[in-house]
């Protein structure tokens, strides 16, 4: 166990290192979100003005979506390095270290975490410290959103890993990216539920990102409110089960 | 080409001469340079001086089946026993294989791509699960306990393994820290081995800024972090430019001479013949023949005279000359390769102008002849019945022992 923290350790670090090595893979999870900001709230901006539209701005209502965005928009990144692992035959040499298996894997998943839990800070920083949306929670509720982002983040990044596993092909894996579009449109991410179709709605209940969004929205418009929180997390557990037993139970058919 | 060995300073305080030396200082010299052996080496030069332990174990070895019986485990780094391996699609890789290797050895598989060497390797490596057969690594078999043969060897992939935004410090310290020593003793020996493997001034840059060779040198460095004392070297210089190969040929038989055993896998004649003290040669899964590259070699029984004829006086018939051939005395065989001739015989030299003689007085023209030593190539040859592999053959004429080269025919 003292040895699968302490390989863990050392291979997290080596991916951290190797993320920071390529900047825009930092850079463009951050960029993009921001730029759909300024988008939606520019071309949305009337949506504020509906009747059953709470928010007192489009801004203000969008504000928390573009955080679990940080994490959607790169949640397959540390998958598709693993194929590259295993394209250059690095992930061979990892195997040959008289390591545990499951350390190669662990080493990626909780640089992923630190990685999401940074950006996430960065991005709520510039959120509201530049961009002025009222947040009600200050630097703990910053903070939560950090770990709740990367809680998720690691629970869903875990599809990308199930399917670059499986196929060991990155393209297959990024072909997966699209699934995040309509978890985010069929969510409360850019318009509030009593606004939605009732079809919709039924979808929306059912779609884990809605109750992320849910929580961080409560945190910037209320603070800390225990509901929405527990419900982010309970969600997100559940997501994390599903997708890490697929992704171990791949991995550890590839390194039999 | 030959004088290319000459580019290469091996001081000989860090090599000393083995016991059995005359192969070996053949290879230090030329690799030293001197060229006495090299232009004209008389045919005592040539054989290997054995001690008589050496030439017991050699003679255990000459039933390649049945090569593992007569010696106490405890030597053997690696064991193999019938062993086999068959891929998904019933693709039988490795058929029934025996060999062993000694402690201290350097052993090697010759063989082109697909023959088997790899699958073998990888499981002697713990990265491939065998079909049948026993695979022990250092008396451990391979299945039961892999992390304890991790522990112990060194492994280099056919493919440069790096991770090209890691520094090549950063590499060999990854290394260290996953074979559980402390960073501390990692960084230590991961300046041991930059220094050693002149990589000193590239140590921070990251290694996808590499050239060919300084990859292989830091992949190279890179399974030797833990000093294990078996390393498994799967085509170490595949791809490199002959001085790249020539500097990781000198620092393998540095480690060899050091005490570490190793098992290579080659295609290149040359450095199966250069460093291994053992040779199988393998091919489609099965190993054909097992012994130094000497025996190997003597066991052509005779010297090789090559021909080829002015292609301006259009297609030679193959059969008209080898009648012609027949007629000298002693000539053991007559094989055709493409637009080659290769005449199998005792003395060679000596039968040179009877072959001259017999050919132009039918006025067929000669583009050239050279008599040569059989080498691993005709070996491989021999007991295979085709090339190692098409382009081999032509950069294989690099042959130390070519006695004689003659241009222009008549």
């Amino acid at each position: 166990m003292k040895n699968v923290i302490t390989e863990t350790y050392y291979l997290a670090l080596r991916s951290l290192k190797e993320t920071l090595r390529i900047p825009m893979s930092i850079i463009f999870p951050i960029l993009i979100p921001l730029m759909q900001l300024l988008i939606f709230s520019q071309v949305f901006k009337n949506v504020s003005n509906l009747p059953g539209f709470t928010a007192g701005s489009y801004l203000d209502y969008q504000a928390p979506s573009i955080i679990l965005m940080t994490v959607m928009f790169s949640a397959g990144n540390s998958a598709f390095a693993m194929i590259l692992d295993l394209d250059t035959g690095f992930f061979d040499k990892l195997l040959l270290a008289p390591i545990s298996r499951i350390s190669i894997l662990l080493g990626r998943i909780s640089a992923e975490a630190i990685r999401i839990f940074a950006q996430t800070i960065f991005m709520a920083i510039i959120i509201t410290v530049f961009i002025g949306v009222d947040n009600k929670s200050g630097v703990p509720g910053i903070v939560l959103m950090g770990i709740l982002n990367s809680l998720f983040g690691v629970a869903y990044g875990g599809i990308f890993y199930f399917v670059a596993l499986k196929t060991k092909n990155a393209q297959a894996a990024q072909a997966m990216f699209p699934i995040t579009f309509p978890l985010l449109f069929f969510s409360t991410a850019l318009m509030p539920k009593a606004l939605l179709p009732d079809w919709v709605k039924t979808i929306v209940s059912a779609n884990p990102v809605s109750y992320i969004i849910e929580a961080y929205r409560s945190l910037f418009t209320k603070g800390f409110e225990s509901g929405p929180i527990i419900d982010a997390v309970t969600f997100s557990i559940i997501m994390g089960i599903v997708t890490l037993s697929l992704t171990w139970h791949a991995f550890k058919k590839l390194v039999k | 080409m030959a004088q290319n060995y000459g580019e290469i300073k091996i001081p000989t305080k860090v090599i000393p001469k083995r016991p059995n030396g005359d192969e070996n200082s053949l290879l230090l010299d030329m690799i030293n340079g001197s060229r006495e052996k090299e232009q004209a080496p008389k045919s005592e030069d040539i054989q290997p001086i054995q001690s008589p332990v050496e030439t017991a174990s050699f003679q255990a070895d000459s039933e390649p089946n049945n090569p593992t019986t007569q010696l106490p485990d405890d030597q053997l780094m690696v064991d193999v026993q019938n062993l086999t391996k068959i891929y998904p699609g019933d693709v039988k890789a490795v058929n029934n294989i025996n060999f062993f290797v000694k402690q201290g050895e350097f052993f090697g598989f010759l063989g082109p791509n697909g023959a088997g060497k790899t699958t073998t390797m990888k499981i002697l490596g713990t990265l491939v699960r065998k079909t049948a057969g026993t695979a022990k690594v250092l008396g451990v078999d391979v299945d039961s306990n892999p992390d304890f043969i991790r522990r112990q060897i060194g492994f280099a992939l056919q493919e440069i393994s790096l991770d090209h935004l890691s520094t090549g410090k950063e590499t060999l310290v990854l290394q260290g820290v996953l074979h559980h020593m402390s960073k501390k003793e990692a960084e230590i020996r991961a300046d041991e081995l930059l220094e050693l493997f002149k990589l000193k001034e590239a140590a921070k840059r990251t290694v996808g800024t590499y050239s060919g060779g300084m990859r292989r040198r830091i992949d190279l460095a890179s399974v030797l972090v833990h000093k294990p004392k078996l390393l498994f070297l799967d085509e170490p210089t595949e791809g490199l430019d002959p001085q790249s190969r020539q500097s990781i040929w000198q620092y393998l038989k540095q480690l060899n001479d050091e005490g570490v055993t190793i098992f290579l896998t080659t295609h290149y004649m040359e450095e199966a013949d250069l460093l291994c003290e053992r040779l199988a040669i393998i091919d489609q899964g099965v190993i054909v023949a097992l012994d130094t590259p000497e025996t190997l070699k003597k066991s052509i029984g005779a010297d090789i005279v090559n021909l080829t004829f002015d292609p301006t006086q259009g297609p030679v018939n193959n059969e008209t000359i080898k009648t012609l051939i027949s007629q000298i005395e002693d000539i053991s065989e007559i094989k055709f390769l493409d637009d080659t001739i290769s005449v199998f015989t005792q003395n060679g030299a000596n039968k040179v102008p009877a072959i001259l003689n017999l050919l132009s007085g039918e006025g067929i023209k000669i583009e050239s002849i050279s008599v040569s030593q059989p080498s691993l190539n005709d070996v491989f040859l021999k007991y295979t019945g085709h090339q190692i592999r098409e382009e081999e053959t032509k950069t294989s004429v690099v042959n130390p022992m070519t006695r004689m080269w003659v241009r222009g025919g008549r």
